[in-house]
């Protein structure tokens, strides 16, 4: 072995013992490999050996072992060692006596190398011989033993100071420890959460609280943009933008602001978050820490406050007392309503309000029931402020606490002061008639029923006018509905003067007043009596002059009475007794009074089922034609008049005089005029195909309602049209008061039919005006003198003077003239001799049947 | 002991059934060369059969009498199988390897016996490349509680390869560790000499040699053996040549570990067999003349002073690869046959090493050699 190899050694060990910091490793490394160059199989290390006694024992500590199992375990261990072996200069020591104080028992060692540490203890390699070497190790381990005494100390220093590091350390790490738990307990006990966040947006805190609040768990959160997870995608932009600012300069806007916001859980739902951002720098970067309430909560309570409020100030009055009845608290609504403001309504009790209009028991009642039901709703008379009393509808409840006491009562009133003037007027509207302030029908069959109920009760007879106005119609079409309304409003103030104070004066409908005169007399006659001089009064008044829109007027009327007691008589059985007196009265000559008289009735009961029975009738066709002839002086026939007759299967062959003013009364004359109207033409038709009969023109009545229908030339034209019937054989018979009932609308259409080529003859001539001015107007053909004159011919003096009149009018005029009624050859000879050689009448033909007719012409 | 010369399961389903019949707690360790290794499922699947606990381990031939054997299979029995653990996929070093040595430790320590001595045998996979941190490790915790000594398995060619195995496994990267009771450990020796030239190896890692003196490794290498030997190793002849140039790791005892390249990187480096620790003061062996003579008396007196007279005894020998071929196969072979002359021995049985574990001398510090023999007695106490 050469002075190379020792160096290789001593690099290869010193370079162990630079290379460890810490003692116990330092000695172990260098021990093994100590003996791994020596070839010793095991060796220890003893340190700070105290004294420096070399005799007898000392007390070491053993600071590491290598090789010996048994050494190896008693490390760290102190025990006694004699000072012989363990102090010294470096040397083999081969005495077995004090080898064997070696705390080992399973190995006999017999040699030791022992290699003192400079300045702090001492090495002994162990072998049971000495191994073999050829270096002299006892010299060559002297620098590293050197070496390794400097190492212990720089290992003890460095250890010491690893250790008070560690030690301050471990203070540090255990103030930030608790530091850490009061903030970690803190955040866990908040009840808001509490999430923080770095300079990148991501979360570095999150507390249970967030957990909570949020739906993330820490794990699943911490160190992700916190943006990702719990804001709503639609802010993305805004929340980068701010977040920007906030990480360039730790200002933004929501930085040191509580705001509200809208925050995103796990689970997807969105909810209103209160936010308080505040900002720190922490290692030159700028975090940020997030305080978050849920307030979804709040934002109903203060969307329930906004709507109690709201509902507060609403249009009701509202007034909260507490349990004492002292109020708490009105509304603006209770202010307008009552006049008291509301620190004048506050501290008194409702009783402010009372008008005294109700009763102890009223206010009983109600209390009785707010405290049973706990809510009271109703009408009340309340007194405002200005004294004024007003009706309201006041509801009261009595608010309970959880224990069931009332703490409060609540007070919602409405002014319905308007609402009941409403009902009022909507009452008046319903039972008054509105131009005369009169009761209308309604009010009247009311207070009718109640009289009749009354007078079976009282056995008292009253009695019921019926008032028709004989020429309203006229006053009210020639001088126009305000005057006609003025008559109407005049006679209604006349009629309440004519009664007592208690009878009814109504208006049921157009120019009709009814009075009711209620509870006369329990003596029928006297109240006959008293009622016919009430009619009489009322006569008296409306024949009185009415100054009507600066002109004088006069009106009649026509008074029907019927009596009622104890009769059994309905409603509308009494009134139409009335009216069946009425017309009585007006077919009496009207301006007059009539009873109700039986027998009119039953003559209106036949009219009934005569009307009855001519609806059917035209139903079932049983309407005919018959034809009268119309000759000229030589007997010839030169046409006929169309009259109608109604073939009933049961009554036979019904007078014209009976049904045509019914059938005029009732409209029915229109489909039965219009029947006639297409039947002639049909005739004509065929008439006009026969050389014999188609000169023959053919007369046809047409009467006032069908003349006045707006569409009369039309239906006419297509009559014709339909039949295919010569228009210029057609004539129409119309009677004056027909024609005059409104003359230009006459005019106008017989000029349009005229001019279609039908002829007009004027019915029934001489009965009426007779006027020639209007004669003039008219495009007639044909004047008809009326049978009435022709009756007494020639032997009355009036009418042959008369007749004699009315042909010098036609001929003067252009106009033909006819004369029905011929009955007898004088009247002929008269008729002929003074121009009117055509004549209609029995001395020539009774009205026949089709058949008949055409037997009549053949035979002439 | 005994020798199959053909690995045949049914000759040694035959042959366990036999032992099983007089040692019913009996295992056995079986070597198994290279060219057999496919044989060592249906090794693992007889024994699990008959119930009979086997470790084995993989060597690139096997030694039986006086020769090397590509073929056949030993089976060494224990008539009660001791404790016997196969550890995979060992860490490199830190923390992990800590935990590792203290969990082996851990295990091995309930079945220490009190008072007699125990050999802890050691098989490594050859590619584990910290075996000398590891027994340093082991050496901490045990100390001299036991006798250290095992051998390197695996391909001769150094490419990894499966070759410790248990009943159930056969894996890499590892090392089967077994307590051999009442046995006083192996002796080992080399015999190469030591040159006065030194270097250093400033960096390595494991048994990677990246750099000598500050300089790549193959270049000092190189360089060292032109200037020492004359010889002129480059790229291409590098493996022809380094069997006979290894390293020497230089101890104070004048006695050398033989560290033999055995790959050349694209870097420079050099991977020997067995780890180079960093700092390790080196030396380039010249080719070695090895003193036969002294090895076998060595390994014999070691043998005898801890374990009586030889004669007629059963021998387990450990015989380094990288020897063999450093010497040759004929000249390996006489070695071995002097040995078994030298030794009087009944039985020499063994394997072709990739790397040796155990002392120069009895109760040493153990080492990790490489071309050495190392041998010791089978069950030394009880046959």
């Amino acid at each position: 072995v050469n002075r190379q190899h020792i160096m290789a050694v001593l690099y290869d060990i010193t370079m162990v013992i630079g290379g460890e910091v810490k003692v116990k490793p330092l000695l172990t490394r260098t021990l093994q490999r100590m003996l791994y160059h020596t070839s010793f199989p095991a060796g220890l290390a003893l340190l700070d050996l105290p004294g420096d006694q070399s005799a007898g024992e000392v007390t070491v500590r053993l600071d590491a072992a290598v090789g010996d199992y048994e050494l190896g375990e008693r490390v760290g261990q102190q025990f006694t060692l004699p000072a012989a072996l363990v102090r010294g200069d470096a040397a083999l020591v081969e005495d077995t006596a004090l080898l064997q104080a070696l705390p080992c028992a399973r190995k006999a060692y017999g040699v030791c190398l022992r290699l003192p540490i400079e300045g702090c203890g001492v090495i002994l390699l162990l072998a049971r011989s000495a191994p073999h070497t050829e270096l002299p190790l006892t010299q060559i381990f002297q620098p590293v033993m050197a070496n390794l005494g400097k190492a212990v100390m720089l290992c003890r220093h460095n250890e010491a100071y690893a250790a008070s590091l560690t030690n301050e350390r471990d203070v540090a790490r255990e103030e930030l420890g608790e530091s850490e738990q009061r903030f970690r307990l803190l955040g866990s006990a908040a009840p808001d959460a509490i999430a923080m966040l770095d300079d990148r947006g991501a979360v570095a805190y999150w507390n249970p609280a967030a957990q909570r609040l949020f739906g993330y768990a820490p794990d699943e959160i911490l160190g992700r943009e916190a943006h990702r997870l719990i804001v709503p995608p639609r802010f993305y932009d805004a929340f980068a933008r701010g977040f920007e600012q906030f990480r360039s300069s730790g200002s933004g806007p929501m930085i040191g602001h509580s705001v509200e916001v809208d925050g995103l859980r796990k689970d997807g739902s969105e909810f209103p978050v209160e936010l308080s951002v505040s900002a720190f720098q922490f290692r030159g970067h700028w975090h940020a820490i997030g305080i978050m309430r849920d307030i979804t909560e709040r934002h109903l309570a203060e969307v329930q406050l906004r709507i109690a409020a709201t509902a507060f100030e609403a249009q009701e009055g509202i007034i909260i007392t507490d349990a004492d009845q002292t109020i708490l608290r009105v509304n603006r609504a209770f202010s307008d309503i009552s006049g008291y403001a509301a620190e004048e309504a506050v501290g008194q009790t409702p009783r402010l309000l009372q008008s005294h209009r109700h009763d102890v028991a009223f206010y009983q009642r109600m209390w009785q029931a707010i405290l049973a039901d706990g809510f009271w709703q109703g009408e009340i008379w309340n007194r405002r402020k200005s004294g004024e009393i007003y009706p309201e509808w006041l509801n009261v409840t009595a608010v309970r606490s959880e224990q069931g006491d009332i703490t409060h009562y609540v007070g919602t009133l409405t002014d319905i002061t308007a609402r009941k003037a409403a009902e009022k007027q909507i009452e008046h509207l319903a039972y008054y008639d509105l131009l005369t302030q009169l009761p209308n029908r309604r009010l009247l069959r009311d207070r009718l029923q109640q009289a009749l109920a009354g007078s079976i009760r009282s056995q008292r007879t009253g009695a019921l006018l019926f008032i028709d106005l004989d020429n309203f119609k006229i006053i009210n079409d020639t001088c126009g509905h305000d005057v006609g309304d003025q008559l109407l409003v005049e006679v209604a103030r006349r009629l309440g003067g004519c009664v007592r104070v208690g009878d009814t004066v109504a208006r049921p409908g157009g120019d009709e007043f009814v009075i009711m005169l209620d509870d006369l007399s329990d003596n029928p006659q006297e109240a006959a009596t008293l009622a016919k001089d009430i009619g009489g009064k009322i006569l008296s008044a409306l024949n009185q002059p009415y100054a009507l829109a600066g002109r004088v007027h006069h009106s009649t009327p026509s008074i029907g009475i019927a009596l009622f007691a104890n009769s059994g008589d309905t409603v509308d059985e009494l009134l139409k007794k009335a009216d069946i007196a009425m017309y009585q009265a007006k077919s009496a000559g009207r301006n007059t009074l009539r009873f109700f008289d039986p027998e009119m009735q039953a003559t209106l009961a036949t009219r009934a089922v005569l009307e009855a029975a001519l609806r059917l009738g035209i139903v079932r066709s049983q309407f005919v034609l018959h034809y009268q002839a119309q000759v000229d002086g030589h007997g010839r026939i030169l046409g006929a008049e169309a009259l109608l007759r109604w073939e009933h299967p049961e009554r036979g062959m019904v007078s014209p005089a009976q049904f045509i003013p019914l059938a005029e009364e009732t409209g029915l004359i229109l489909p039965i005029g219009q029947w006639v109207l297409e039947a002639a033409c049909a005739l004509l038709r065929d008439w006009a195909a026969d050389p014999r009969t188609r000169d023959l023109y053919l007369a046809v009545n047409v009467s006032g309602r069908q003349f006045r229908q707006a569409d009369f030339v039309a239906q006419v034209g297509l009559a014709l049209a339909n039949g295919g019937a010569p228009a210029s054989r057609l004539k129409l018979e119309l009677t004056e008061s027909v024609v005059l009932d409104d003359i230009e609308d006459s005019i106008g259409k017989m000029q349009a039919l005229k001019r279609l080529g039908v002829g007009f003859s004027m019915d029934d001539f001489g009965t009426g005006y007779s006027s020639l001015s209007y004669l003039t107007r008219l495009p007639l053909d044909q004047l008809k003198i009326d049978q009435s004159f022709v009756r007494n011919l020639p032997d009355n003096a009036n009418d042959a003077v008369i007749v004699q009149t009315i042909i010098t009018m036609a001929r003067s005029l252009g106009l033909a003239v006819i004369a029905e009624g011929v009955e007898t050859e004088a009247q002929r000879q008269f008729l002929d001799r003074n121009g009117c050689p055509t004549c209609q009448g029995y001395l020539f033909s009774k009205p026949v049947a089709l058949a008949q007719f055409d037997q009549l012409l053949r035979s002439h | 002991m005994q020798y199959l010369p053909q690995f045949e399961l049914e000759r040694l389903t035959q042959l366990l059934n036999r032992w099983c019949g007089a040692h019913p707690e009996m295992g056995v360790l079986a070597l198994v060369p290279e060219a057999e290794k496919a044989g060592v499922e249906g090794l693992q699947k007889v024994c699990r059969d008959l119930g009979v606990p086997v470790v084995g381990a993989i060597f690139p031939a096997l030694i039986e009498g006086g020769a090397f054997r590509d073929k056949g299979l030993w089976l060494l029995r224990f008539d009660v199988m001791p404790f016997a653990a196969l550890y995979a996929d060992l860490p490199l070093d830190g923390d992990p390897l800590q935990a590792r040595v203290d969990a082996l430790v851990a295990d091995l320590k309930p079945h220490l016996p009190v008072d007699a001595d125990t050999t802890l045998f050691l098989l490594f996979d050859s590619m584990v490349p910290n075996i000398g941190s590891l027994l340093d490790e082991l050496y901490l915790r045990l100390a001299n509680r036991v006798h250290y000594m095992g051998a390197n398995a695996g391909s001769e060619s150094f490419q990894p390869m499966p070759c410790l195995f248990d009943a159930g496994r056969i894996v890499g990267n590892g090392v089967l560790a077994l307590l051999l009771p009442r046995h006083r450990g192996a002796i080992l020796d080399h015999g190469y000499g030591v040159p006065e030239q030194m270097i250093t190896a400033t960096s390595t890692e494991g048994n990677r040699i990246r750099q000598i003196d500050w300089r790549p490794a193959f270049e000092v290498y190189r360089e060292m053996a032109r200037m020492q030997y004359g010889v002129a190793i480059d790229r291409d002849n590098f493996y022809q040549y380094a069997v006979h140039f290894p390293f020497g790791i230089v101890r104070a005892n004048g006695i050398t570990l033989v560290r033999i390249p055995v790959a050349l990187e694209e870097d420079g480096s050099l991977f020997c067999v067995g780890e180079v620790p960093a700092n390790s003061v080196l030396t380039l062996l010249e080719a070695p003349r090895v003193d036969s003579r002294h090895t076998l008396e060595t390994i014999c007196a070691g043998l005898t002073a801890a374990n009586g007279a030889l004669d007629g005894r059963e021998l387990l020998l450990f015989y380094c690869a990288g020897r063999r071929l450093h010497l040759g196969v004929a000249a390996a072979t006489a070695e071995l046959g002097g040995l078994f002359a030298h030794s009087h021995i009944a039985t020499l049985a063994g394997a072709l090493s990739l790397g040796e574990i155990g002392s120069t001398v009895e109760g040493e510090y153990p080492l990790f050699h490489n071309a050495t023999l190392v041998a010791s007695l089978w069950s030394p106490t009880a046959s």
